[in-house]
């Protein structure tokens, strides 16, 4: 199917387990085919395609009445960014990533992996989400310093990431 | 450009988004400025490094397609009102012919067609797929080999569809050659088998969701096998039989 991988993979970020992911992807697929009708004809169907699973994945946290991961970083440490160099950064794996990226809370998981992994525009990613271009700009830049942020815990344990 | 401007425009920059003049604009403050230069740079490389570790991930979505499509299937031939509507003309149309093939409905099914029925699920609605040949031309080889001419195979073509690809199946213990033609999203299987019978009847049968139309001639043994309804197995067995029977 097109895209199911992307959107799987995305689905997989930003849901409790495997088994809701799928079903997750499988619900957005059979959303589109059963309303191919309401996609706009020369507009981005692979963004149409991620609004549809991102409206699944709101829904689904509705019904489980989950409660968004928060991050538990003060204020202080906000306002700190780690210190790290380009280079420095470039002696974490993709675990120390990826287990970073899992303590973000889920509106920044959300914009990275739209904006960052999957390449989509600023301005798609307001269309997906709904939300002003500016909203997403901030909480693009928010979402980069919290990850940054979770790596410079992980660097501190690691002795990683030092300039 | 102040260097907060620079830190609240960096996601449309890093993006590609903006525009040819701010580009310019914000690269020249990045040449002059080493603290935003070196943390856009940071920003890059982090950007970079979280692509690496989430794309790392391998997905596979054999079993995910396979539900989709199943149900896709399922939903198509269940609730499509236009192929609903596209059934009722047929029947409509076969109504006056219809008591001739009555005696034949209420034959119990063959065993081949629940085979054939099993096998389009799998292969077709399914797409299970095996080795499929989709070249005309090998495919009527293919036939030929198996006491098929290749004649016969392009008069099976219904109007409006296309031929898809096919090859050869096992159904019963018997060597059948498998052909699907498809219309838009629809397919059909057509199951085709040269046999040295003495027979000629017309089965209309269902099983499980596949509606077939059995057709044994003097020289082939045929089945229509289609998710629409029996109405539609029956047309496109009927559009087949001229040329079965020659």
């Amino acid at each position: 199917m097109p895209h199911s991988s992307s959107l799987l993979r995305v689905a997989r970020r930003l849901s409790s387990d495997a088994a809701s992911a799928e079903d997750l992807v499988q619900e957005t697929l059979l959303h589109a085919w059963r309303n191919f009708r309401q996609f706009r004809s020369g507009t981005n169907a692979r963004a149409w395609l991620f609004r549809i699973l991102l409206n699944a994945v709101y829904a689904q946290s509705r019904r489980q009445r989950a409660e968004p991961v928060t991050l538990g970083i003060s204020s202080s440490a906000e306002e700190r960014l780690p210190d790290f160099t380009a280079s420095g950064m470039s002696e974490f794996d993709a675990a120390d990533v990826a287990r970073a990226f899992a303590a973000l809370p889920a509106r920044h998981r959300t914009v990275l992996l739209l904006g960052v992994v999957e390449g989509f525009t600023c301005r798609e990613i307001a269309g997906i989400l709904s939300l002003p271009v500016g909203t997403v700009m901030s909480r693009l830049s928010r979402a980069r310093h919290a990850l940054r942020v979770q790596l410079s815990s992980a660097a501190k344990c690691a002795g990683k990431g030092a300039s | 450009m102040t260097c907060k401007e620079i830190a609240a425009r960096c996601p449309a920059y890093l993006s590609g988004e903006m525009e040819p003049e701010s580009a310019r604009v914000f690269a020249e403050h990045l040449r002059n400025c080493r603290a935003c230069n070196e943390e856009v740079e940071r920003q890059i490389t982090l950007d970079s490094l979280l692509r690496r570790s989430i794309l790392s991930e391998k997905v596979d979505t054999t079993a995910l397609d396979r539900t989709v499509r199943a149900h896709i299937a399922l939903e198509r031939r269940s609730f499509s009102p236009r192929w609903l509507a596209v059934a009722a003309g047929i029947a409509a149309i076969l109504l006056a012919g219809a008591l001739s093939y009555r005696a034949m409905f209420a034959s119990p099914p063959p065993k081949l067609c629940v085979d054939a029925a099993r096998d389009h699920r799998s292969e077709v609605t399914l797409a299970q797929h095996r080795r499929w040949l989709s070249d005309p031309n090998a495919v009527a080889d293919l036939g030929q080999r198996n006491g098929i001419p290749a004649s016969l195979l392009a008069a099976l073509v219904p109007p409006g569809y296309r031929f898809e690809h096919g090859k050869l199946c096992r159904l019963g213990g018997e060597v059948f050659l498998h052909l699907v033609y498809a219309q838009g999203g629809a397919e059909f299987s057509v199951y085709l088998r040269s046999s040295g019978t003495q027979s000629l009847s017309l089965q209309q049968v269902q099983t499980g969701g596949e509606h077939i139309a059995y057709v044994r001639t003097d020289r082939y043994t045929a089945m229509f096998v289609t998710d629409r309804s029996s109405a539609a197995a029956l047309s496109l067995a009927r559009s087949a039989a001229p040329a079965l029977i020659a």
